[in-house]
């Protein structure tokens, strides 16, 4: 099966989006910030008509506090009818893999492995597959 | 009714056409077992719907038809040609019997006959079908609707939004940059037309609350059944309608309300006759609308709440004190359901009575922007009033700042905004809380910009400074409070849209919106906001804040108190006011005979008491009295909300003024709005909403040409009256201006006669006497009805 993903890098890692979930890529500009929100969300920001949530994408893996800086892509994702965007520092191609994600067990940190959905090879590098819908929803939520 | 038959002739027209081709290929092959189906399920779904709709005729011919039909599907009869030509004759019958029902054609019953006897005829037998067609509806498409998918009415909602948007945006690009008038001419053009957009779209998007009542009957029948009650459900109003997304957030809370009225209120037959009550329980569930909300009402006439239990309930889970329970009255008490944890179920059923359950459905409500309110007789019965927007997309709110952020608040929800500076409050200190003295009443007092950064804590100093207004709020009639903000910049329309999980999690927003300005904007949920903030009530708290107040006056209205622009203290019943603008003198000017604001593609008379300043802005009332809308101007200072003076002297004679009223040791006039709605709310708006087609029709001859086209005419059709002059019209009056008695016959009873001689003789007017002239039309009118 073939499947396109977008390879984006966020903190010095790489890792890939599968692409039919992805809206689009914007810059991010004139986030509003949301008190007390969940803390991977960085906050509001407008795409047309539609407000979306800007999550920051390495808050929702290793779990630091957002923080989004303007001039960061982001990808613009929809879950459960909610626009998001998710923050990455560096958008670098589009590909195409036709092997389905493989999965490694423990291999990879907490924060990863509850994000990921397996691995593919591209051009000879291993990439971990991201879920959006996995990383918009805050970890605590998952432990609840 | 009528919807019921638009909608059964646009399906069963809609079904003729798909299986058009089905019956072609059934002719072809009788033996199709597929196609026969079809046929037999189309048959089948008009005699049901006929069944439904009381078409008496139409179902039996389908049932004829039908019956021959499973005739031939279990193989009792051989689909010879002459019964499929049958049963293909009444299949077109029924469409043109649809087409009959939508013109409102009388139905040839004769016609029918032979055609049933066709079908029940011999299977042998070759003379020619009996020819059936009716005159032949000529336009078969009048008004017909459409089934569109909702995804399609969304996108298209979102687009005006988006539209909405990218025309404020150009809006504040031509203030700007252009000055040249061409150039705003056309975009008030546009902008017009976007407006009535934005308007069919949301009534596209109106659905009848029937949908959300539909599943209801079968609701009370399962639980009565469930709970060996005996329940009769009574539904009144089904035909209202709202915004389909509010439908969907009502279902829960009134599924909730039926369930509690069944399992705790109705009670069970034995119960009942010894209470002498008939045997069956009622629940009534009707739907109205008033304005631009609709009002829900559920009422049983079962056992009712008892106050007191529910005050003890209270008291046992530690709610309350026993002293607070003792100074509530029986409202409060009642009030008490709304509070989480609180049943006076004894017994835990499986339908309800968990203690989970009128808190939730009271926080839904209020997340829509809509109140609850509950009354109940011990022995009588309880009713649940729900009020509700017309719809959701759509929320009057105000925004205001905290720190450097901008929140907005449903208006809804305010009271009153006080500023601090002017002494018109103080706050104290009192066990690490705040409280504010506002007019006698103390609230407890919410320090957003400290709460929302808390931890980035501004020194006390700073916190006076840029804490400068108090927003009095209420989410529900005990939970008052007020908010402190560093200031309040406007009020706005919004499109409020939920917020992601991961925002409502925090449980002080109750959505996202988009403003004029694009900037992102959130509204913070009152109710939530008061739990988060420690306030959660608290309920005795407040009850001792209020302790020492004048009595409550909850009932009486509010009124807005202003400096009117004569520099007179002026009030306006609160509910009038839509909302307070501001607009720039420059888009006010006098057009047909009153000044009017042309403002978001609509022109409203204002209504001053001193002349307009020459340049800059004013600050307006928007009144609106429900379907008339009009602008009084007021000084741009402090506006008050406060109730309503209970009584006032009323003005020496009827006018602009109804009263005076002292408040707060000053006097007041109270404005009347009657008077102002019926001198100033042009009728000419309304006249172009009415229907054309209704105006009585006014036939004017003889006469000057120019004087009775120029003249005349347009004072009939102010008067309400369609002009004409074409003799060959029909016209429910005439009005003879020919001072020569062009109308034959003086006994006329539909004919004005008219003349030029100011002393006009007998049966003639001077044709200048306009209320005379306007009165004989009426008059006439009358008496031909």
């Amino acid at each position: 099966m073939q499947q396109l993903y977008l390879i984006a890098e966020t903190g010095g890692a790489r890792f890939a989006i599968p692409a039919d979930m992805i809206g689009s890529v914007v810059t991010a500009s004139d986030i509003i910030p949301v008190p007390m929100a969940a803390p991977i969300v960085a906050g509001l920001s407008a795409l047309r008509s539609n407000v979306i949530t800007v999550i920051d994408t390495m808050s929702a893996i290793d779990g630091r506090v957002a923080s989004v800086e303007a001039g960061q892509s982001l990808v613009v994702v929809k879950v459960d009818d909610f626009m998001y965007g998710l923050a990455v520092d560096d958008i670098h191609d589009v590909c195409e893999c036709t092997t389905t994600p493989q999965k490694f067990g423990a291999a990879f940190a907490p924060g990863w492995d509850r994000v990921s959905t397996g691995v593919i090879e591209v051009d000879g590098h291993l990439m971990v597959v991201v879920d959006p819908a996995a990383l918009v929803s805050s970890p605590q939520s998952i432990a609840a | 009714m009528d919807d019921l038959l638009a909608e059964f002739i646009a399906e069963t027209r809609e079904t003729l056409e798909t299986i058009s081709g089905e019956i072609v290929a059934w002719e072809a092959n009788p033996k199709d077992r597929a196609r026969l189906d079809a046929v037999f399920r189309f048959v089948h779904t008009v005699k049901g719907s006929c069944g439904f709709l009381d078409l008496t005729h139409l179902q039996r011919v389908s049932h004829e038809a039908e019956n021959a039909l499973a005739d031939l599907r279990d193989g009792k009869r051989e689909p010879t040609p002459r019964l499929v030509s049958a049963i293909l004759a009444i299949v077109d019958r029924i469409g043109e019997m649809a087409d009959a029902l939508e013109l409102g054609d009388e139905i040839d019953e004769e016609l029918d006959e032979p055609l049933i006897a066709a079908l029940t005829a011999s299977d042998e037998g070759g003379e020619a079908l009996p020819s059936s067609h009716q005159i032949a509806a000529e336009h078969r498409n009048p008004a017909r609707s459409i089934r569109v998918p909702l995804e399609l009415l969304d996108r298209l909602m979102s687009g005006v939004s988006d539209l909405v948007l990218s025309r404020n945006e150009l809006s504040r690009q031509i203030r700007r940059t252009s000055s040249d008038g061409h150039v705003e001419t056309a975009f008030d053009r546009m902008s017009a037309c976007v407006a009535e957009m934005r308007d069919a779209i949301t009534w596209a998007r109106m659905q009848r609350i029937e949908s959300l009542f539909a599943a209801l009957p079968r609701l009370v029948r399962d639980l009565s059944a469930e709970l060996g009650k005996s329940v009769i459900l009574e539904i009144d109003g089904a035909d209202v309608e709202l915004d389909r997304e509010l439908i969907e957030m009502l279902r829960d809370p009134l599924t909730h309300i039926v369930r509690n009225a069944l399992d705790h209120g109705i009670e069970d037959a034995q119960e009942r006759q010894a209470a002498g009550k008939p045997r069956d329980g009622i629940l009534r569930i009707s739907a109205r609308q008033s304005g631009n909300q609709i009002q829900i009402v559920i009422a049983d006439d079962g056992r009712g709440i008892d106050q007191r239990k529910l005050g003890n309930r209270a008291v046992d889970n530690g709610h309350l004190t026993a002293d607070a329970v003792k100074t509530m009255d029986d409202k409060a008490l009642l009030d008490l359901v709304f509070q989480p944890g609180l049943s006076t179920a004894d017994a835990i059923s499986t339908v309800s009575g968990r203690g989970v359950g009128m808190d939730v459905v009271r926080s839904n409500v209020e997340r829509i922007g809509g109140t609850i309110e509950i009354e109940s007789a011990v022995g009588e019965g309880t009713k649940l009033s729900l009020l509700v927007p017309l719809t959701l997309t759509i929320i009057p709110a105000l925004i205001f700042g905290v720190r450097s952020g901008r929140y907005a608040i449903p208006r809804s929800n305010i009271e009153e905004i006080v500023s601090l500076s002017k002494g018109r409050a103080h706050i104290e200190k009192i066990g690490g809380a705040e409280i504010a003295t506002i007019r006698e009443s103390r609230v407890p007092v919410v320090r957003l910009g400290t709460m929302l950064e808390g931890k980035k804590r501004a020194p006390e100093a700073q916190d006076n400074l840029e804490d400068c207004h108090l927003v009095i709020v209420r989410s529900s009639r005990r939970e008052r409070y007020a908010i402190m903000v560093s200031a309040v910049y406007d009020h706005e329309e919004l499109v409020v849209k939920p917020a992601a999980p991961g925002i409502m999690g925090a449980g002080i927003y109750a959505g996202t919106a988009l403003p004029d300005n694009g900037m992102p904007l959130l509204l913070l949920d009152i109710g939530g906001l008061a739990s988060a903030a420690g306030l959660r009530l608290s309920l005795a708290s407040t009850m001792r804040d209020e302790e020492g107040e004048s009595p409550p006056v909850a009932a009486a209205p509010d009124a807005l108190i202003f400096t009117d622009r004569d520099g007179h203290r002026r009030a306006i019943r609160m509910a009038l006011v839509e909302r307070i603008i501001d607009a720039d003198v420059s888009e006010i000017a006098e057009r047909a005979g009153t000044l009017r604001l042309v403002w978001d593609g609509e022109t409203v008379p204002v209504i001053t008491c001193a002349p307009l300043p020459e340049s800059g802005t004013i600050r307006l009332l928007r009144l609106s009295d429900g379907a008339d809308v009009i602008a009084y101007a007021i000084e741009s200072g402090t506006a008050d909300v406060c109730p309503l003076p209970q009584s006032f002297v009323p003005a020496v004679r009827p006018g602009r003024v109804a009263g005076v009223a002292v408040v707060d040791g000053e006097p007041v006039e109270l404005l009347d709005a009657h008077y102002l709605f019926s001198e100033f709310s042009g009728g000419a708006g309304r006249q172009s909403n009415g229907p054309q087609s209704g105006k009585p029709r006014c036939l004017v001859i003889g006469g000057d040409d120019l004087w009775r086209h120029e003249l005349l005419a347009p004072l009939i059709e102010l008067a309400g009256y369609d002009v004409t002059f074409d003799e060959g019209e029909m016209a429910d009056l005439v009005i003879d201006a020919s001072d020569a008695d062009f109308v034959a016959g003086a006994g006329q009873g539909n004919v004005v006669r008219l003349s030029a001689d100011p002393s006009p003789g007998k049966d003639k007017l001077y044709r200048y006497d306009r209320p005379a002239i306007i009165d004989a039309l009426h008059a006439r009118l009358k008496a031909r009805a």
